[in-house]
């Protein structure tokens, strides 16, 4: 058995939670049957009660699995042993979560036989909750694992905001969302909604999974590159664009609808592994000294995570750009995709390399709320201001004309980003210096 | 068996090791001194593959640290400054634990965890939960923790502090008995009277920087501290001294001139032949032991001067 399974396990399973979980199920399902003997009391109950016992409880016991070792401080001794960061994720993830899955099975054994459905709606039924349920597991590991990444000893904020959300949009819908007539349009083709969101939900599933145990390896300390990351990318990419609806459109022919959504999906992933994973001058001493000794594998490793995504989201901004028809690359028409992508694209570069700036230049507090604030000042306060003040002409300067003029934007912010740049590399260079000066302490 | 090259690692704005070079060999126990700041943790963590340093090699039973942390762990333990345990397990447990987690094998999990438990003098505690045990009783666990596995290097960080005298004197004689076993220790401590008790060799760190490894015993033999004193006065006594080649540290304490010898004991005596030869009338003349604690505070003074 997987160690860490088997340590979880002990940890979590005791025979009072084995009799007391099923007993308070089916009573609670016994209790609705007398007030409602339809069953679509129970049938709902159990569901709600599958979800939050999952998602919720399962959630929470999944990212305590690492941050309970930060607090109890035996992270090391986790960290110092042979198991592999996959075999350690899974272990995690089946182990520490085990008493919820129990219960939220006797909920789902509970909907199942009063639901009254034909076999296969159940198993797609089944097959989607329990995706999901793994789905949001593994993101709290990997908030876990990002805030412990950043000495924060706390899951990161983000993951708990998507799966709370997941959650808010799922108890309401849930009984919608499973019902077995309903369709959607993929990539133009009618596809029944159900088995389609259960395969989606595994999928996603599976990639998260995959992105925890990427997570794991980083707080192993075990060298990753960023191919998952792009490769994830893609995989969004594609999903996002089955639902766009434009492919027929002439002016969008499918491969240049999908570079775009590439382009905007790179672009979201960017900011959130900025935000998650804040590029430090280390990583980026340890970057530059890989790429000095022409050993690209290691720098590859040690980029920041945000600027391989970053990379990629500016290269299908040039590339959506370039697929564009001549007509287009003007500023008339509002439908300029390619420009407006890499204007987002060169923003999203603005903004994260400013959050590095900060990383390098601020002693006292959190580089992300000084990012956030500047970033407001900058595409808020700034170009709100100035109209008031008779200085209408300089807010392109802040805030670009993304769809009336995006060739223009692409020119401001290509100067934003090289002023931010100029500010990173002479911040770099002072603590390069810094420390050239002091070796030692 | 540990061999390190240029390894340098940064926190941002401080150069924590800079450019350390070193070799350990099997079956030693290396003492890891240096003020606090030096840099001892960092090091250690680094050889546990625990962090990632921002340049240099790392090689342990020649499997490269920094490329291959995982199976390198295999071969490694480590004992941290701020352990802790698994609380709400048994002692029998936290074993089974590590010791499966470091790929011991199923069948010999529970002989393992019963002869390492003895060793360390917890056998009788293997079904009490590691919650319920003393602070001494839990560095004993912990320390089962890091060598249950059999690793050829145990890497150990102030493995001694928060123990009574008792346990110290017990915690010595496990590291002399792990050291016969064939296994190589980097003890790490501020308590230089206990790492003297079973320390082969020294390593001294400052500022990130290696000022000293050197062996113990061997260095004893050729390098010698003297006290020499005479009816003549000190003054005449340093000024005969400080004409031998030989010679070196010279400083006058009183009526006492101590210095280093670096010289076997036929030298020792051609030394004595000569001050005696000058017509001094010496009254004393000793090899005084070093201790770690001098010889530490000696390094370090040298390294100041450099």
């Amino acid at each position: 058995m997987n160690p860490e399974l088997e340590r979880n396990l002990w940890l979590e399973v005791s025979l009072h939670k084995l009799l007391l979980i099923p007993a308070l199920v089916f009573a609670a399902a016994a209790l609705v049957h007398a007030t409602d003997p339809t069953g679509i009391g129970v049938n709902k109950l159990a569901m709600t009660g599958f979800l939050v016992t999952t998602m919720v409880w399962g959630s929470r016991q999944a990212a305590n699995s690492v941050l309970e070792e930060a607090r109890s401080r035996t992270w090391d001794i986790q960290r110092m042993c042979a198991l592999s960061p996959w075999r350690m994720t899974w272990g995690k993830l089946l182990g520490a979560t085990a008493m919820s899955w129990y219960a939220g099975l006797c909920c789902l054994l509970v909907f199942v036989g009063s639901g009254g459905a034909d076999l296969r709606h159940g198993v797609e039924v089944t097959v989607l909750v329990l995706a999901v349920a793994v789905l949001t597991h593994a993101l709290s590991l990997i908030g876990a694992l990002v805030g412990l990444h950043r000495g924060e000893g706390l899951q990161s904020r983000f993951a708990n905001l998507l799966v709370v959300g997941l959650l808010v949009f799922l108890l309401p819908n849930v009984m919608n969302l499973i019902d077995p007539k309903a369709t959607l349009l993929w990539f133009e083709t009618p596809l029944k909604r159900l088995p389609f969101a259960a395969v989606a939900a595994t999928l996603f599933a599976a990639w998260a999974v995959l992105g925890a145990t990427r997570a794991m390896s980083m707080e192993l300390k075990i060298a990753t590159r960023p191919d998952a990351w792009l490769a994830f990318c893609v995989f969004a990419g594609v999903f996002i664009t089955g639902f766009s609806g434009v492919a027929p459109e002439p002016s969008l022919p499918l491969l240049r609808c999908l570079c775009a959504t590439l382009c905007v999906t790179a672009i979201v992933q960017s900011y959130i592994a900025g935000f998650s994973y804040p590029s430090d001058f280390i990583q980026m001493r340890r970057a530059e000294r890989a790429v000095a000794a022409i050993h690209y594998r290691r720098a590859l490793e040690e980029l920041p995570l945000w600027s391989v995504s970053a990379a990629f989201a500016l290269i299908m901004g040039v590339l959506t750009a370039a697929l564009g028809a001549a007509p287009e690359l003007t500023n008339q028409r509002l439908d300029n995709l390619g420009p407006v992508a890499l204007a987002g694209a060169l923003m999203m570069l603005r903004d994260l390399m400013l959050l590095s700036y900060f990383g390098m230049t601020q002693r006292r507090g959190t580089p992300e709320g000084t990012a956030i604030i500047y970033i407001g000042i900058l595409d808020g306060l700034l170009p709100a201001l100035l109209p008031q003040i008779g200085l209408s002409s300089f807010v392109p300067a802040f805030w670009p004309p993304f769809f009336s003029a995006p060739l223009t934007a692409i020119v401001i912010l290509s100067v934003h980003c090289a002023v931010v740049l100029f500010l990173a590399l002479r911040a770099y260079r002072r603590l390069e210096a810094g420390l050239n000066e002091t070796p030692g302490e | 068996m540990i061999e390190v090259r240029g390894l340098s690692y940064e926190y941002p704005g401080l150069r924590a090791l800079a450019d350390v070079s070193f070799d350990i060999a099997r079956g030693t126990i290396t003492a890891l001194v240096g003020p606090n700041g030096a840099g001892k943790t960092t090091l250690l963590r680094c050889l546990a593959g625990m962090e990632r340093p921002l340049s240099g090699s790392i090689r342990v039973n020649d499997i490269d640290v920094i490329e291959e942390p995982r199976r390198s762990h295999r071969h490694v333990g480590y004992l941290s400054d701020f352990f802790g345990l698994y609380d709400k397990l048994t002692v029998r447990q936290c074993l089974r634990y590590v010791g499966a987690a470091n790929g011991l094998a199923a069948d010999a999990l529970a002989a393992t965890v019963a002869d390492t438990a003895a060793e360390l003098g917890i056998h009788e505690r293997l079904d009490q939960r590691t919650g319920e045990l003393s602070r001494g009783l839990r560095q004993r666990v912990a320390i089962a923790q890091a060598i249950i596995h059999g690793p050829t290097v145990v890497l150990l960080d102030e493995p001694a502090s928060g123990l009574d005298p008792e346990a110290r004197y017990a915690l010595g004689e496990l590291f002399l008995t792990l050291r016969r076993r064939g296994m190589t220790l980097l003890v790490s401590s501020h308590i230089l009277a206990e790492l003297e008790a079973y320390s082969t060799h020294m390593l001294i760190l400052r500022g990130g920087q290696l000022v000293e490894h050197r062996a113990l015993a061997q260095s004893l033999e050729t390098t010698t501290h003297m006290e020499v004193r005479s009816l003549d006065g000190a003054a005449s006594l340093g000024a005969a001294l400080a004409r031998e080649a030989l010679v070196t540290e010279l400083a006058v304490d009183g009526d006492t001139v101590r210095f280093t010898f670096k010289g076997d004991e036929q030298q020792r005596a051609a030394l004595l032949h000569a001050l005696l030869t000058t017509g001094l009338r010496v009254s004393h003349f000793a090899a005084v032991a070093e201790d770690l604690q001098q010889s530490y505070i000696n390094s370090i003074t040298r390294g100041q001067a450099r």
